[in-house]
């Protein structure tokens, strides 16, 4: 069973190996075994996996579970089943927990007829923190939004909105941040901004989870990724890792050359090729071994004679990983 | 400022957006201008008579329970139907201690619009008569009536979108008819409750309203206020223990 293949089919993970990639060696967020279900339908199943200080991406098509996942751990919603801990505490028991952790819904959940500037100050004061104009003055740089803190939320652009959740949930210095599809309505100068923002704080030791379903955001935000489909765990890891792990996945490699069919037929002998396709100065090959076929072109090439000018495998991205795991599931 | 208070101060607020507001307030003047018109060049006994059946009866029968509930079944529940309960729900805050500032929240709002009928009915009585202490006796009666409508309706209005609905049902078929009805009843009526702090309070009051009517001693009326309460704060705490907030 390869690894990919056991973490799909994982049921009860008593004892998690410390290799498991769905686990961190010290989390500050543990979910065993958890399940969520609203009457007939099942959100989250059976879902193990634990989070630590640093940046993960929760990755996983609309309906897959992601939100309520996130509304489990923030303890906004119980489990129906397993359990959830936060900083060694379950959410929904102990309050306390809420002065180390914030919660960036994906709703408009806003007070709109608020100021930017008032809801972060809000924010502080109902987390009992620093609340001072210094503060306050921080989480909205922070984010990038003093141009516009002074005015009514109820105006704001849906990307300045995910901005100024993010600077309240900011201002309570949080160790434990929650982002649900927090790139969401935001443009590409907001977007690299948070995201180095994300980046700035899980290098300071915060756990920060992010939720996309924009494959592109999450492959940018996160050293780690959670997928996520059908309410169940597809995949863990690095998008590299993962991607490694699928060894029963065919790899597309397109092979730049300037004797297509020769040298597709050349390579269409081998044990490792599953297909060749050929093409005006290029064919593209799918192969159960990566590494066999990247030993193996040079020397057909060479043979034949063939220039070969590139070797690129086309699915490296998350969307083709992330479009083969929801197949699979 | 502590995060009750913080708390405190953006539920009163939210609880009163202007525009409803200033239709609530025009609401609540009814009673009074009803009470002018219908005891014009009546005799002072006559007066009083009227202030008592026709203003108090319109005012805690129908203005205040009206008010109060809209204002009481909104104050968590508007947050949840937005979503914003979120915001105050993942907080270092006890349960017990959002439940009891949201009622807080509820029955300063909603007695801030109350007043507004107090005063104006107990003004124009106070105009007619040269009694002001008829106006006591209202607001005292308006603010446990008030604390009893929100003791109940803070914790319907999170758990049923259609709090308001069932409010207005529960007054016109409950308080207004069964228990208007069988007198055993009538003490568990908020409105009942309220009345019968101002009947206490207000001389001669008592000898006009029947026992249907305000049915309770003044200490009753607060033991079974406290009650409202006690039970609001516990029901609201659980539910936002054990309920799902989004």
């Amino acid at each position: 069973m390869s690894d990919y293949s056991s973490a799909i089919e994982r049921e009860v993970p008593t004892n998690p190996s410390p290799l498991d990639p769905a686990f961190v060696p010290s989390p500050t967020i543990e979910v065993v075994n958890a399940s969520k279900w609203f009457g007939q339908k099942v959100a989250v199943s059976n879902l193990s996996c634990s989070f630590g200080p640093g940046v993960t991406g929760i990755l996983g098509p609309n309906g897959a579970g992601k939100t309520t996942l996130l509304r489990m751990i923030s303890g906004l919603t119980d489990v129906s089943g397993g359990s959830v801990k936060v900083l060694g505490v379950n959410p929904r028991k102990d309050y306390h927990v809420f002065g180390s952790t914030s919660l960036v819904p994906d709703e408009d959940a806003v007070y709109a007829e608020m100021t930017g500037r008032r809801l972060v100050s809000y924010a502080a004061q109902l987390a009992n923190t620093d609340a001072s104009e210094a503060a306050i003055d921080d989480a909205i740089t922070s984010v990038a939004m003093e141009a516009a803190a002074h005015r009514s939320i109820g105006g704001y652009s849906k990307g300045m909105r995910q901005r100024i959740k993010v600077a309240a949930a900011l201002v309570t210095k949080p160790e434990v941040l929650i982002l649900d599809e927090p790139l969401n309505g935001t443009d590409p100068v907001q977007r690299a901004h948070l995201i180095d923002l994300f980046h700035d704080l899980g290098d300071a030791g915060r756990t920060v989870i992010v939720s996309s379903h924009v494959l592109e955001e999450v492959e940018r935000v996160s050293s780690r990724v959670i997928a996520i489909v059908d309410g169940r765990l597809a995949a863990a890891g690095s998008v590299e890792a993962i991607r490694a792990a699928m060894n029963d996945k065919p790899y597309v490699v397109r092979i730049a050359t300037d004797r297509p069919r020769e040298l597709g037929a050349a390579l269409f002998s081998s044990d490792a090729v599953l297909s060749v396709e050929a093409g005006q100065g290029s064919l593209v090959v799918r192969t159960t071994d990566i590494v066999a076929l990247g030993r193996l072109t040079p020397a057909l090439a060479s043979a034949l004679p063939a220039r070969l000018s590139a070797f690129k495998p086309e699915d490296e991205s998350l969307e083709s990983v992330f479009r083969y795991l929801v197949e699979r599931s | 400022m502590t995060p009750i208070l913080a708390l405190l101060r953006v539920s009163i607020r939210q609880a009163l957006p202007v525009r409803r507001s200033v239709m609530l307030a025009i609401l609540e003047t009814a009673p009074g201008l009803i009470y002018l018109f219908a005891t014009t060049n009546r005799t002072a006994d006559a007066a009083f008579q009227g202030a008592v059946e026709i203003g108090a009866g319109t005012y805690f029968a129908l203005v205040l329970p009206g008010v109060s509930i809209v204002i009481a079944a909104g104050v968590l529940g508007n947050e949840r139907r937005d979503l914003t309960l979120s915001f105050i729900a993942l907080r270092p805050i006890p349960r017990v201690g959002i439940a009891a500032t949201k009622l807080t929240a509820a029955v300063t709002a909603a007695f801030a619009l109350n007043l507004v009928g107090a005063v104006v009915l107990g003004g124009s009585h106070a105009i007619r008569s040269g009694n002001w202490s008829f106006f006591g006796a209202l607001a005292a009666g308006a603010l446990v009536a008030t604390i009893a409508y929100a003791s109940v309706y803070v914790p319907l209005g999170f758990m049923t979108d259609r709090a308001v609905l069932i409010g207005v049902a529960y007054l016109l078929i409950f308080e207004n008819g069964i228990a208007a009805l069988l007198t055993g009843l009538a003490a568990l009526s908020p409105w009942r409750v309220g009345i019968s702090v101002f009947a206490d309070l207000a001389d001669g009051a008592r000898l006009i309203l029947d026992s249907s009517t305000a049915p309770l001693s003044l200490g009753r009326a607060l033991v079974t206020t406290a009650i409202y309460v006690a039970v609001s704060i516990g029901i609201t705490t659980r539910l936002l223990r054990k309920r799902d907030l989004a």
